[in-house]
């Protein structure tokens, strides 16, 4: 294994001092920031895949995602010397009246580890909530999630709202009671049953 | 035969005559109960067979409170706080709209760093006798309406630890080893050791435990993490049922979402009888063959389909494939997956409590 490939690793097995040493490492050998960056990401990204196979589980994302932070932390000065920022915004947030949002937060952190500049809403959040925080962070994506049926009526208003309000954004909609063809039926731009299917469609939408 | 005649025989394999049934309300759920049958008790409105009581324990939201404050933990004038801490806060009635139980977890030990921080809390003391001086009484009289009495013991300890911690920091305490989520989780299966032995001698026929550990796609955390932090300890609990039992006590265990992973390991540990079998995420008939050879069911009717979405022919529909599946031999108990919202119509559960209450010979 390279320096660099032995960084994804560090973050695949959430062994954050691993992780931030070979990123201080990589730094101090005049490595391209940007390539400390692709391999942190490649790390959130396999351990998404992982998730996604029902082979790594809560604590797994949870340490992997903290790993990538830590070394953030350390390379975030020298990405921003170079300019180098996230090329697209999400707004996450569960909907009005939910408060589940232990799947939303996974899909923040996997957007994040993606380096996306994601702004979290947090739980039970209204739909202009959503507009206005889209209008002000200039969104491409925006993620709502419900865990409720009876909080699936919200997530129908919120979308109406985004589109009422002539935005630009993509709208991706998840948890547990959502389905495809629900998304399809309120008008969202996709659905994802799981954070890392999240990514790839957030990849997939700004792209497009 | 008194429903809990009924409920007894259908968990022991016996002939019963109906489905048992048992239904969480939620509080409009209960209006609509109300405004149909004129009753707010559901127990006697729908005809449930069980009656469900738990310990009292006492300890002063004041001290708890304080302690809080002490650990730099404010909580807001909304907020309340449980006899075992778990604090909940309730946002300003403007943004409620539809959704009546909008009270939101905060998590009071989030940053606490020493066991010793843990052990100062004010804890309410699990070993007094009064904690558990009127359950004699509540199981005779859950007895003499003829329903079978339910001890709660549910949010056994995973549950209540992420509660308190946070279930992101609980997991990291774990993963790091910094011994303060086993500190949590100890002193709530101690509790619950002790709570079930008393409720055995008080004479429940059925002990309720339960943490949820299971997602719409499968399992919160990998079955060995399951294993070796979780499992144990549910052991210990079930065990001290068995230690305290002088005549078969139904051992049952709530998790949501998919849990087919570690049922095999659930009924290693004793666990008779699995709620709620989640049927978006677990296929009944399935999960019932694979496992009727040594587990009860109870549940199976969805709180995120049938309930709500479905007609009451679906409902219909799907008691019936129960119904075939206990004549088949299976022990079966219906049950919605969860409480009922106010998204479920009148209809769907005034059919769901028809098709119950008819004889299982004439459900077809
Ligand atoms: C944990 C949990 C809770 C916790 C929530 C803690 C928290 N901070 O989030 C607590 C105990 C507080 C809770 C409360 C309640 N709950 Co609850 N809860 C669950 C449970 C067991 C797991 C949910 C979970 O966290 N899963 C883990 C995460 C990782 O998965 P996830 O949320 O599905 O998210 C993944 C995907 O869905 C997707 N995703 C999710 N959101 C988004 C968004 C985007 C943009 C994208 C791309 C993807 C995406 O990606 C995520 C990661 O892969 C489910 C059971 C189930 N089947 O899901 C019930 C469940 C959702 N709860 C239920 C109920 C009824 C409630 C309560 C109403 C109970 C009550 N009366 O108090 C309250 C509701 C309070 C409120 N107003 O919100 C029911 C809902 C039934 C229904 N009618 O819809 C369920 C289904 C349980 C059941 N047996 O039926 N609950």
């Amino acid at each position: 294994m390279n320096p660099l490939e032995s960084l994804t690793d560090a973050v695949v097995r959430g062994d954050r001092r691993e992780a931030v040493r070979l990123t201080s490492e990589q730094i101090d050998g005049g490595s391209p920031p940007k390539e400390i960056l692709a391999a942190l990401v490649a790390g959130m990204d396999t351990v998404g895949d992982r998730f996604q196979r029902n082979e790594a589980f809560v604590p797994e994302m949870l340490i992997a995602a903290r790993a990538m932070t830590e070394s953030m932390a350390v390379l975030e000065p020298l990405l921003a010397a170079q300019g180098i920022r996230p090329e697209h915004t999400a707004v996450i947030g569960t909907v009005q009246g939910d408060l589940h949002d232990i799947g939303k937060n996974l899909v923040a952190m996997m957007w994040r580890g993606a380096h996306f500049n994601v702004v979290d809403l947090g739980t039970n959040v209204a739909a202009e909530d959503f507009v206005n925080a889209a209008k002000d962070h200039g969104a491409d994506i925006i993620g709502l999630s419900a865990l409720l049926t009876t909080t699936m009526p919200a997530m129908r208003q919120t979308v109406q709202s985004i589109r009422e309000a002539g935005l630009h954004a993509k709208v991706i909609v998840g948890g547990a009671p959502i389905t495809a063809e629900f998304a399809d039926s309120i008008g969202a731009d996709a659905f994802a049953p799981d954070a890392a299917t999240g990514v790839d469609i957030a990849r997939k939408l700004v792209s497009a | 035969m008194t429903e809990r005649d009924n409920l007894l025989r259908m968990l022991s394999g016996e002939k019963a005559d109906h489905l048992p049934l048992d239904v969480w309300m939620t509080e409009p759920a209960r209006d609509l109960m109300e405004s149909h049958t004129g009753s707010r008790d559901e127990v006697e409105a729908l005809g449930l067979a069980v009656e469900r009581i738990g310990p009292a324990y006492t300890s002063s939201p004041e001290s708890w409170i304080q302690a809080y404050r002490g650990l730099g933990f404010m909580l807001s004038p909304e907020a309340t706080v449980g006899c075992l801490g778990t604090v909940h806060d309730c946002p300003p009635a403007e943004t409620l709209g539809a959704a009546y139980h909008l009270r939101e977890m905060r998590h009071p030990l989030e940053h606490v760093e020493t066991v010793s921080q843990l052990s100062e809390l004010p804890w309410p003391d699990w070993e007094s006798p009064d904690a558990y001086a009127h359950l004699g009484e509540a199981v005779e009289g859950a007895h003499r309406r003829g329903l079978a009495a339910v001890g709660q013991m549910d949010c056994t300890a995973f549950e209540m630890a992420w509660y308190l911690r946070g279930m992101g920091r609980l997991f990291l305490d774990l993963v790091d080893r910094t011994g303060l989520g086993d500190w949590l989780l100890d002193w709530f299966t101690q509790r619950a050791v002790h709570a079930v032995g008393q409720f055995v001698r008080s004479g429940f026929d059925i002990v309720w435990l339960g943490d949820d550990v299971g997602t719409q796609r499968g399992m919160m955390m990998a079955v060995p993490f399951w294993r070796e932090h979780l499992k144990p300890r549910l052991a210990q609990v079930v065990q001290a049922v068995r230690d305290a039992e002088t005549s078969p006590v139904w051992v049952a265990y709530h998790s949501d979402g998919d849990v087919r992973e570690i049922i095999d390991d659930l009924v290693e540990v004793g666990v008779d009888v699995l709620n709620p079998v989640q049927p978006e995420c677990m296929p009944v008939v399935q999960t019932v063959g694979d496992h009727r050879h040594h587990l009860a069911f109870w549940g199976m009717i969805g709180t995120q389909s049938t309930m709500p979405f479905g007609t009451p022919s679906d409902v219909k529909m799907a008691v019936t494939e129960l119904a075939d599946l206990a004549r088949d031999g299976a022990r079966v108990v219906l049950s919605p997956t969860h409480m009922i919202e106010p998204d479920v119509p009148w209809e769907n559960l005034s059919t769901l409590v028809k098709a119950s209450h008819m004889p299982l010979f004439n459900l077809r």
